[in-house]
């Protein structure tokens, strides 16, 4: 081996530790990234055709910059990203809606109703009285303005879930068509800042719907959605949403624009929102219709075959067309003229309250599909509160999962500073051992040199 | 194990947010008083506690029931008593107009004042309580429901009974009709003993007696009922204090939250979570930058 081939030693070590440090630096730099997976060199030993002693080494030489990975909790947390979303999303929007159906306090549906109930005892302990009846029709009002107002605050917030929607198949679609473009410039060039990019964007998606990833060698990925296609190679099928309006209280549905297949939504944001809009939120409206719906029945059938103090009968105290909980309200001719409001039975004297007796009575009957109507809306109430329960729990069960995938990711792909500076030492040293390597042969050149 | 910084961030972020959360749940059931605010608190106690709020109202309406129907009953009563007093009064002028040294002049006499009680007697029957007639049965704005032509007295009202509600399955009847006044037969008895005692005849008044004894005991059984009725109401009113005194109580342990126990929780939590602190500090600051040269 020759004296200058050792300078080459000399040099490749500068230039690997050189290389080995812009590393380092690089994964220093990025210690707080939370989508950078840690870079690392492989430092390997080159080998020497034929020399003095037998095969010697020829110095070192970078082998791989290598991404570190841990393909298992980087998979698994894509999945359980999908089902944190979904609870979270779900417990979020479902408190909303507990507000507005209001808590046990004063001004609530319940307490409105037992105030109508109580009007009506109070009508019965002076039933000859004009001003207890004008007392029982703004109870009547009260508890109209409370159903309408509770079943329109409703509908409203199932509106604002509607752009939430839009804009999360947006995102879908946006994000598909980035993937496909990373996806061709992976398949000519190998980057590795490209590959934390495409990572992100996949964990970005995961958390809006539940997906599934193939990976090819060159990291081009093959994204699956519901069985279905939703990226691969350079097709990419996007989503829309369609919006049936046909009656008030609206459903939505998520397609593939191209073959309008409808897949099952599982996961993710969209599933919690797709959940709410759909199933969640219809259902609460349809049970405050059944409560309207009965009560006014149940109301007017008694009150009709009542008499008032001056003999008149058949008048509703409902509206005729209550078909809802929006279209819940009092018959026009009594809020007008309150005196026509109903206490006696037939044969009976004006003293007489055992139709007034009655209604008030109504609220311990089981009206309202074999329940009394204070029970039923506290099933109800009861109902939403458990939906939301359940849904905090299994986010925190979730939250728990998560924590855990990443702390393994991390694990591996992470940056620790301590393990950083001691490698930048390391490297430091070894470069300064290489520059004294070539200044140890150049004196050795010299001492040839000098040779006489 | 290697250990990153974007672990220990984040790990830490996360038990102090758990512990915030924790601290905050608990100041707010602290100020609110209640362990359950809304149904997500818990949904079977908070269906429990609503139930019980039902009963409550209920309960309470019931007694504001009671209270406007006491009113009625005593007025009721004493009217009864008074009206019994006047059929004493005409016994007494019975018993006196038939003694047999009594004279047409003095019974005479005796027939004017009996006419007076009678006209007592029909001020008492035609009395009104809060604009309303008290004894017409459930035709309550007649305003005169007994009238008196020459001596007779008919009734306008009607006999049906006037209830109130004071338990989910409890009426209790709150009037005295005056058809059952009429059956005691004491304006009949009146006028005949005016009639008798305008005519002198003895026979007829010692025949009167006996009608207004029977009248008189009737009347009493009527009153005895109403006051009955009265004391029933007061067992009543005992009863529905005391189940609602139980039912606030019961509904109290579901919802609201023990001001002891919450303290002393936010107590430890805001311990646990000043040295989850300053452990977080101290370990975050330390790396090996501050060691090397």
């Amino acid at each position: 081996m020759s004296i200058s081939s050792m300078f080459e030693i000399g040099r490749r070590s500068l230039s690997a530790y050189k290389s080995a440090i812009d590393v380092t630096s690089g994964n220093i730099a990025n210690a707080n990234n939370p989508g950078y997976t840690r870079r690392r060199v492989d430092l390997r030993n080159l080998t020497q055709t034929n020399g003095v002693l037998g095969r010697l080494g020829s110095g070192v030489a970078p082998a791989d910059l290598m991404r570190t990975r841990q393909r298992f909790a980087e998979t698994a947390l894509w999945r359980e990203n999908a089902g944190l979303s979904k609870y979270q999303q779900s417990e979020a929007l479902l408190q909303q809606v507990e507000s507005i159906f209001g808590d046990s306090s004063s001004g609530g549906l319940s307490s409105v109703l037992s105030e109508f109930w109580n009007s009506w005892n109070d009508l019965a302990n002076d039933p000859e009285s004009d001003a207890l009846r004008s007392l029982v029709k703004n109870k009547g009002q009260l508890l109209a303005d409370s159903m309408n107002n509770t079943y329109n605050r409703t509908l409203q917030f199932q509106q604002q879930v509607k752009p939430q929607i839009t804009s999360t198949v947006n995102d879908i679609n946006r994000i598909g068509r980035q993937l496909i473009n990373i996806n061709k410039e992976l398949r000519v060039s190998d980057n590795p800042d490209l590959m934390d990019s495409r990572d992100q964007l996949i964990t970005e998606l995961s958390k809006m719907i539940n997906i599934n990833v193939k990976e090819k060698d060159n990291g081009e990925v093959s994204i699956f959605f519901g069985g279905y296609i939703l990226i691969s190679d350079t097709k990419q099928n996007e989503l829309s949403v369609n919006y049936n309006t046909d009656s008030a209280v609206q459903s939505v549905g998520v397609v593939f624009k191209d073959s309008n297949y409808e897949p099952e939504i599982e996961g993710g944001s969209l599933a919690g929102l797709v959940d709410t809009f759909n199933n969640k939120v219809p259902s609460y409206l349809d049970s405050l219709d059944t409560l309207a719906v009965n009560v006014a029945e149940k109301v007017n059938e008694l009150h009709a075959a009542g008499y008032n103090v001056a003999g008149t009968t058949g008048v509703n105290f409902f509206d005729d067309g209550v078909s809802g909980a929006s279209s819940f309200r009092m018959n026009a001719a009594i809020v007008e003229d309150p005196t026509l409001i109903a206490t006696r039975a037939a044969t009976e004297g004006v003293g007489s309250n055992s139709v007034a007796e009655s209604i008030f009575n109504l609220q311990f009957d089981t009206i309202v599909e074999n329940q009394a109507p204070s029970d039923f809306f506290t099933n109800l109430l009861s109902v939403i509160g458990s939906d939301i329960d359940n849904a905090s729990f299994l986010r925190e069960s979730q939250e728990l999962i998560t924590q855990n995938l990443q702390t393994q990711k991390d694990q591996v792909a992470g940056v620790s500073l301590d393990e950083e500076m001691t490698k930048l030492v390391q490297y430091e040293q070894a470069y300064q051992a290489a520059a004294k390597i070539i200044n140890t042969v150049d004196q050795m050149l010299e001492t040839v040199l000098s040779l006489r | 194990m290697r250990v990153t910084q974007t672990m220990l961030s984040r790990n830490a972020l996360y038990r102090l947010g758990q512990r915030r959360e924790a601290m905050d749940d608990i100041q707010n059931r602290i100020s609110s008083g209640r362990r359950v605010q809304k149904a997500s608190d818990d949904p079977t106690a908070f269906s429990r506690a609503e139930r019980m709020t039902t009963r409550i109202t209920q309960n309470e309406q019931y007694l504001r029931n009671i209270d406007s129907s006491e009113a009625w009953i005593d007025n009721t009563v004493s009217l009864m008593q008074s009206l019994s007093e006047v059929v004493i009064q005409a016994k007494d002028m019975a018993n006196r107009g038939a003694d047999g040294q009594a004279d047409a002049n003095i019974r005479n006499t005796l027939a004017d004042q009996t006419e007076s009680l009678l006209q007592e007697a029909m001020s008492i029957v035609n009395s009104q309580y809060l604009n309303k007639s008290v004894f017409a049965g459930s035709d309550t704005q007649i305003k005169n429901p007994f009238v008196e032509n020459a001596g007779v007295v008919s009734y306008l009202g009607n006999d049906q009974s006037m209830s109130r509600q004071y338990s989910e399955n409890v009426s209790i009847e709150i009037n005295v009709d005056g058809q059952s006044i009429m059956d005691t037969g004491v304006f009949d008895a009146m006028s005949d003993l005016i009639t008798s005692l305008r005519a002198n005849d003895e026979n007829a008044i010692r025949a009167t007696i006996d009608d207004l004894k029977t009248a008189g005991d009737k009347m009493l059984g009527l009153t005895a009922l109403a006051g009955t009725r009265s004391s029933n109401l007061r067992l009543i009113r005992n009863r529905l204090e005391q189940t609602n005194i139980d039912l606030e109580s019961f509904r109290s342990e579901a919802r609201d939250a023990r001001l002891d126990k919450e303290i002393v929780s936010f107590q430890t939590e805001q311990i646990s979570y000043q040295a989850a602190l300053q452990v977080t500090a101290k370990t975050i600051n330390l790396n090996i930058l501050q060691y090397l040269g």
